[in-house]
């Protein structure tokens, strides 16, 4: 049992200071993915700090034996997003959209990687979260997959699709 | 030859993201803090009644004495300021809420003819999809926009769709007028400017919200302003199929957001700890921290109380599991008054230590800070025995 897995057990038994060293390191992850999903970091704090209460309730609720708390919490924090983005409050925050590049950027870049972030740019809300997921948190096929609420084949196809679109000639093996 | 593209994604979601607002760890970790109280029986309840009644009296006192401090400012407590358990404020400090710029007197509507617009930006929620437009003045006059303008959209075969208008899926942010200048589109990536106006518009795009209707590909759009005259025509990049049973959302003219008045980051003073070597598991960790007032500006502490984090970190050469507590209250104010420019002021910590808490060597950790800022923490060793 490595030292996760014990953290686990403890929260499992209530042990607050045992599930806010577990929480402790994905916090800053959390956030990064709730901006991504809410476009705005005092919501997505806010819904980091939701998912955290939430999380800290279901402790008891995680499965014997579950070894990974890192996809865990953030599957709860996406639901969370989900579910603000649902509500009648959220607003569409054409302003917050993080930004990808402007002029003065892409003319210092090669023109490689100016193509590139004009094509992450121009991809749909949840194909941006799945390369963030699985590029920038580096979470797997199936544990990015659950976050989305899909399973790990349809992640790695959509990643497929969505890699193909970003860049053609790629080397796809390579890449996923 | 290309970088792995696993590299330049990375590279470009870190420039993209950024980190998220000082302290937002601390906040999280405090709120699961507070959220874990035990399920409280009868004669806890009848405890508690009683500690409630304490606790007023004792607030009551306080803000007795708070206010009776107000009136002799600059006075400076004696020795060490006594420990008090106060639950920590992490509140934002309510900001007055902005308000729009009027509109210049004499300002007309504006017609088509004085009009600029490109799309702005699309976005995606609850299964709908969100084009935004956006707009400027193209010749000297200043104008504004208002309401919700008539939208038409169209295939690529140039056919109407046959979608019903409807109020905006997650609502509009304003009705109000907003005033265009002539000047440039706005840029989709950064807030609309003074003089720059933006529309949404949604649709559904989920088969299921549609069951048994084909989807259809948008490729252009004509907006007809409140006022009336041509319509204006916008290409829309290709977007996934849409779906018109749900009709077509629209939105009111939106101007730029007003400005928003950011509460101060306050400062903070120097923090030295004076920690008993050790303690017992189950007992309290009773220790000092002096504050130290480096700045060249009083510290009314009584105006601005923070609040302090404080850390047990085991420290195990066997790589064991990380324990900690990490309670976050604010700090006992009241009698401390303000620290004035290099003055220090002491006050006693009290931090209980589990019964269950693992002996060993660990490391005392103390943060002070607000809402929107804390200090490095600040470190002292401490061994845990039996």
């Amino acid at each position: 049992m490595d030292d996760e897995q014990r953290l686990i057990a403890l929260a499992r038994e209530g042990d607050n200071g045992a599930f806010q060293s577990l929480l402790g390191p994905h916090v800053e992850p959390a956030c990064k993915l709730a901006f991504v999903m809410l476009g705005d970091w005092q919501e997505a704090e806010d819904a980091v700090q939701e998912a955290a209460l939430k999380s800290w309730r279901a402790t008891k609720k995680l499965r014997e034996g579950t070894s990974r708390f890192r996809p865990w919490f953030l599957t709860v924090v996406a639901n969370e997003c989900r579910s603000r983005r649902r509500g009648r409050w959220f607003r569409t925050l054409r302003v917050a959209e993080p930004r990808i590049a402007t002029q003065a950027d892409v003319a210092d870049v090669a023109a490689g990687r100016a193509d590139l972030e004009r094509a992450v740019a121009a991809l749909d809300r949840s194909a941006r979260l799945l390369l963030f997921l699985h590029f920038y948190l580096d979470l797997s096929h199936e544990e990015a997959g659950r976050v989305l609420g899909i399973s790990g084949a349809a992640a790695k196809t959509r990643l497929y699709r969505t890699l193909r679109a970003l860049r053609p000639e790629l080397e796809l093996e390579t890449a996923l | 030859m290309n970088r792995p593209l696993g590299d330049d994604l990375r590279e470009l979601f870190e420039r993209e993201i950024g980190a998220p607002p000082p302290g937002a760890r601390q906040r999280v970790l405090a709120s699961i803090s507070h959220a874990t109280r035990r399920p409280v029986r009868r004669w806890q309840a009848a405890a508690g009644l009683v500690a409630v009644l304490l606790a007023a009296a004792i607030v009551a006192t306080l803000l007795v004495a708070r206010e009776n401090q107000r009136t002799v400012p600059g006075i400076k407590p004696t020795g060490v300021i006594p420990w008090l358990s106060l639950p920590a404020q992490l509140e934002a400090p309510v900001v007055p809420s902005p308000t729009p710029s009027p509109l210049p007197a004499g300002t007309q509507a504006c017609t088509p003819a004085q009009l600029q617009v490109d799309v702005l930006g699309s976005n995606g929620a609850g299964g709908h999809v969100f084009r935004s437009f956006g707009f400027s003045g193209t010749g000297t006059t200043v104008c504004f926009v208002q309401g919700t303008p008539a939208v038409a959209l169209f295939d690529p075969s140039g056919h109407v769709l046959p979608f019903k208008p409807r109020p905006l899926f997650a609502g509009s942010l304003s009705t109000g007028p907003v005033v265009v200048e002539p000047g440039p589109l706005p840029d989709p990536y950064t807030n609309l400017k003074n003089g720059q106006a933006a529309l949404t518009i949604d649709w559904a795009s989920q088969p299921e919200q549609c069951q048994g209707n084909a989807g259809v590909q948008i490729a252009m759009a004509k907006i007809t302003l409140p006022s009336g005259g041509p319509a204006l025509t916008v290409t829309l990049p290709t977007a996934p199929e849409a779906y018109t049973c749900q009709g077509l959302g629209i939105g009111a003219f939106e101007g730029p957001p007003p400005p928003v008045e950011e509460p101060t980051v306050l400062p903070l003073p120097a923090i030295a700890l004076k920690v008993p070597s050790s303690v017992r598991a189950g007992g309290v960790l009773v220790y000092q921290v002096t504050l130290t007032n480096g700045t060249r500006q009083p510290m009314d502490l009584i105006a601005n109380c923070p609040n302090y984090g404080e850390e047990l970190v085991l420290i195990d050469p066997k790589g064991g599991p990380i324990r900690g507590i990490k309670p976050t209250f604010q700090l006992n104010c009241t009698p401390a008054g303000t620290i004035q420019p290099t003055a220090s002021l002491t006050f006693e910590i009290r931090l209980a230590v589990p019964q269950d808490e693992a002996p060993g060597s660990y490391k005392l950790f103390f943060t002070l800070g607000y809402w929107n800022a804390m200090t490095t923490p600040t470190s002292a060793p401490v061994t845990i025995s039996r």
